[in-house]
Parts: structure tokens; sequence; C-alpha cells
């Protein structure tokens, strides 16, 4: 589009002067100058981390792997407690589960828990 | 970066940053077409220039709403003409096509000038019986020399219709012109 369409056989209201299409060109340009700036100030903020991102970058990875290095070691994996040792020895469900000679049932430990001792 | 040969796409990414030396680029870029579709709503060139100001300058507001996977022409164009409506509700005077009365007069001899003068009669006749659009079409295609598809993008039609408009505007001008040298031969 930025070309000069041919002339038809027909006469053009539109200018042919070069220096008329570069006068409107500037007026439109000149005039849109406060838009322009800002533009230029709300992409001003960033510029200066932009500078520096690389630096910025490096720094913040030398920071993730300082932290790997020289953080506390992984804690070994508890071992396994066993369900007996939870259980509080004064819980009557503790005691007619772990006192009782054979395995208690539901029964048995929903009639502990609502009262009836065995 | 030479931004004569930047894409219009770079050239907008530079200028929603504030580059001036871009948004001068693109203006230059479009400044002509978009005169020429202005002065279809426009009665003067210098309300016309108004208008292509306005919507630069619109245009450049809204850079940041431009889908930049979709050209940059259409959607400037479909601001401008969207600015050129609102301005010709508000001027109720303004029409929507305006014929060049400011011709300029060529030298030469006299037999070809009185020819160019009965040419341009018969066409101004018959612009003047024509619907708005097919005006448009006409002059946009025939008279400024912008190509179909071009001038389809800038008032947002197909081509084809830009084609059916201009084919029926070129056959009533025909009649116009004829009907004058009948009126001239009797």
């Amino acid at each position: 589009m930025n070309h000069i369409p041919e002339r038809s056989q027909f006469e053009s209201r539109l200018p042919d002067e070069q220096a008329y299409w570069d006068k409107l060109a500037a007026r439109v340009s000149d005039s849109a100058e406060p838009i322009l700036r800002e533009r230029r100030d709300a992409d001003a903020w960033w510029q200066p981390l932009a500078k520096w991102s690389p630096a910025i970058g490096v720094a913040a990875a030398a920071a993730a792997l300082l932290v790997v290095l020289t953080g506390p070691p992984a804690q070994a994996q508890p071992a396994q407690v066993s369900f007996e040792e939870l259980l509080s020895p004064d819980d009557p469900v503790s005691r007619a589960l772990v006192g009782a000679a054979e395995i208690a049932d539901l029964s048995t430990m929903l009639l502990v828990e609502s009262g009836g001792e065995q | 970066m030479k931004l004569d040969n930047a894409t219009d796409l770079e050239l907008v990414a530079l200028a929603r940053r504030g580059s001036r030396d871009a948004f001068g680029t693109l203006v230059s870029r479009y400044l002509r077409p978009a005169l020429a579709v202005a002065w279809e709503y426009a009665p003067t060139r210098d309300d016309a220039e108004d208008l292509v100001q306005d919507a630069f300058h619109r245009a450049l507001r809204s850079l940041d709403r431009f889908d930049e996977t979709r050209p940059f022409r259409p959607w400037f164009f479909t601001i401008l003409r969207n600015v050129a409506r609102n301005e010709a509700v508000r001027h109720s005077r303004w029409t929507s096509v305006a014929v060049p009365d400011d011709l300029p007069a060529s030298e030469g001899d006299p037999e070809h000038e009185a020819h160019r003068t009965g040419l341009r009669e018969g066409i101004k006749q018959g612009l003047d019986m024509l619907p708005p659009m097919q005006q448009t079409c006409f002059r946009l295609c025939d008279i400024e020399g912008f190509d179909g598809p071009e001038v389809a993008e800038m008032l947002g039609l197909s081509a084809a219709t830009v084609r059916t408009h201009r084919h029926r505007a070129r056959a009533t001008l025909r009649d116009a012109l004829r009907r004058l040298n009948e009126q001239k031969e009797a």
C-alpha cells in the first residue's frame, strides 16, 4: 500500500506533490507525540530490569543451587511405628485392642466407646 | 532495523513501545489510501485530513488491543471508517460523496480540452446518479488507481462486492456519457 497507484484516465483529487504527503505525515506524527510519550513512559519502568536481566537470572540460579546444596539433609524416613504404640494405654479402645486375648471385633469396640466395657 | 522495509507487525511492536519513527513509517505507508477513504465521508480535504489524523491517533491508543495474528491494514481501516461515520453523523451537512470541483484545467488544443471538459462533465453527472457505494468504489479504483482487493480492505467489503459496485458504476457512467454525446450531436 506504500506505492502511489498508477493514474487512470481520469484525474485524481488526491494531491500529487510528495511535499504535501510528507507534511501531512509529519503533522499526524507530531500531534501523536503525547500518546507516544505515554507509551514510552509505560515501557520505561521495566527497562532497567530488562537491562540487568541476564545478571538477575544468573544470581537467581546460583541462589537456588546454594539452597539445594547447603540446605538440611533430607530427613530419614521415620521408622514405621506400630499401631499399638500410637494408642494411649488409658484409652478403652486401646485396651480392648491390645489387651484382649483375641482380636476384638468391631462391635466390641463400638460397645467400649459407648461405655459398655467388657 | 531499516523501518521502510519493516513489516507492519514489526512497526506495530515498536510503535507500541512509543517509537515515533515506527509510527511515522506506518503513517506514511497508509496515508494516501487513508485520505482517499476519509474523503469519501468528508466534504473537504481539510476535514478528511482531520479524520485521518484522528484515526491514526485512535489506532495508536488501541495498539494494545490489536491482535498480532491478524493484518494491520483492515484493522486500521475499520478504525478510520468508524471515526469517519461518527463524524459524519455529528456533522449532518457531510455527504458521503463529494465530486471534485477543483480539477485542474490542462493546457492543450481547444478540441482536446473541450473533449476533456465534456468527459469530466459527463463523469460528474454520471457520478451524481450513482448510489454512494458505487461512487466510492468507482472513484477509489478507477480514478485514484487502487486495485480492487485493496479497496475491499479499505472499505471493509469483499472483493466481489467491490467488483459488482464497480461494474454497475461503469455501466451507469457509460450510459451517462452516451447520453451526453447524443445531446451534443443533436
